[in-house]
């Protein structure tokens, strides 16, 4: 309905200017006359205006080429609609009975065709030109909502690679030990504050990065510290790494993970809980670390995908490829989980 | 005037509902330990009204406490796990506190 209606309200501004243009050419422009040539006018664009309206907008997108071909195309077809419309509209006027006219074919068609042509093309620049405005604001709109989702995925995986490495109940139970110490021993609530934000950190901002050994050391500490204060005297720790590995590179959290591993599955598990040794030696141009424990021990089938022996694993795999290793032993008692990686 | 027993593996944990449970003139706490298997023939022989108890805990958790105590007293679950809510609403519980607990939720729990 508003096609139509903006359709007979275009024809009827053509019929209008078509007019007024040949109406200063007249020399006797006589309301009756100027009426008449107007009806005339306005079944001439009705009906040239309906085809184009009908015809166009299924015959422009399939002309194809370069600009001058489509170009000469669209004029072709405009003709053509020009020439046929007008001949359409000269057979409707003469054989009418109601308003006498006097026309003749061949000015009329000439007419009829330059007008055609005329703001037949004049509208196929104006459409194409909102076609592409609209095209192009449509893949303005496609692309920022790409981008948007891209950022929130990136901060998804950051967030769940968080998860992973901090599980949500160590962070309530440290918490919980930090709410007791907070009045019966404020400083050593604010050094497990310091060590928490320590391992926060690292692990947002290190988390898939190299880091030196020391730095490894000094958050694998700040970890095992933090559980020490829930745990106590069940949860016991050395460390043995040679001086000149300080400086070598290792996957950030990867000894802390291990040593989290010993936590869950030796200390938590045992009323006397267990002590943890955590070791570092050069060997043939790799570094091997073990981190052994006097625990019940556990298999390395059950353990759950996404669980950190499995992530570490597959992150040595992408940095390392098959150059490092991560294995596992049972020990007598306890268990040991070692890795290998090039330095 | 309710007689209280706390039970968790975490000492620090002990002491802070120990701290918050002082304040409160309804409970008087009876005893409290850190060694589930230790714990269980004093919870028998105290015979309190309620017993805080933690979930994870080592070689059996609180669930097995249950189950081996002969006492049955009412039960406060206080854990930093929230996966165990179901299992625990099938025992003798009247509350399941999640870890650090808050004085409000502990209060809301005693009433």
């Amino acid at each position: 309905m508003r096609h139509l209606a903006k359709l007979l309200f275009f024809n009827t501004l053509v019929a209008l200017i078509v007019i007024l243009i040949s109406s200063s050419f007249l020399r006797d422009p006589r309301p009756e006359r100027l009426l008449r040539s107007f009806v005339v006018s306005w079944v001439y664009a009705t009906t040239i205006g309906s085809i184009c309206w009908w015809v166009l907008p299924r015959v422009a997108p399939r002309i194809r080429g370069s600009a001058l071909t489509r170009w000469l195309q669209l004029l072709l077809v405009l003709f053509a609609i020009g020439l046929g419309g007008g001949t359409l509209a000269f057979l409707l006027m003469v054989t009418q009975p109601f308003l006498r006219v006097r026309l003749e074919y061949l000015p009329s068609m000439a007419i009829c065709i330059v007008i055609t042509l005329l703001i037949g093309s004049i509208s196929c620049v104006v459409e194409e030109a909102r076609h592409r405005l609209q095209a192009s604001t449509l893949e303005l709109r496609t692309r920022e909502l790409e981008r948007e989702r891209a950022l929130k995925a990136a901060s998804d995986a950051r967030l769940q690679s968080l998860e992973s490495r901090i599980h949500p109940h160590f962070l309530f139970n440290t918490l919980n030990s930090i709410s007791s110490l907070v009045r019966s021993s404020p400083e050593q609530a604010e050094e497990m504050i310091e060590r928490l934000a320590a391992l926060l950190r690292f692990s947002l901002d290190r988390h898939g990065n190299m880091v030196s050994l020391a730095d490894e050391l000094k958050i694998t500490r700040d970890y095992l510290e933090i559980e020490k204060a829930r745990f106590g005297e069940r949860l016991r720790y050395a460390f043995e790494v040679p001086e000149e590995l300080l400086q070598a590179q290792v996957p950030a959290l990867s000894l802390q993970t291990l040593a989290e591993n010993s936590v869950k599955y030796a200390v938590g598990v045992q009323r006397n809980g267990a002590e943890i040794f955590i070791r570092a030696r050069a060997k043939n141009q790799m570094i091997e670390f073990e981190v052994s424990d006097t625990g019940p021990g556990f298999s390395p089938d059950s353990l759950a995908a996404g669980h950190g022996l499995d992530t570490l694993k597959q992150r040595l795999d992408s940095l390392f490829g098959e150059r490092a290793t991560l294995t596992t032993r049972r020990l007598e008692p306890g268990m040991e989980v070692a890795f290998r990686i090039p330095c | 005037m309710l007689t209280a027993y706390l039970l968790d593996d975490e000492r620090l944990a002990i002491e802070r509902l120990l701290r918050m449970l002082a304040a409160d003139a309804r409970v008087r706490i009876v005893g409290s330990g850190c060694d589930p298997e230790a714990a269980l023939a004093e919870i028998d022989s105290l015979a309190p009204d309620l017993l805080f108890l933690d979930i994870q805990m080592p070689e059996f958790d609180g669930f097995g406490v249950l189950r081996r105590l002969i006492h049955q007293p009412l039960v406060i679950f206080t854990t930093a796990y929230d996966q165990y809510a179901l299992q625990a609403f099938e025992t003798n519980s009247i509350a399941y506190l999640l870890k650090p607990v808050e004085a409000t939720k502990l209060t809301q729990a005693l009433n």
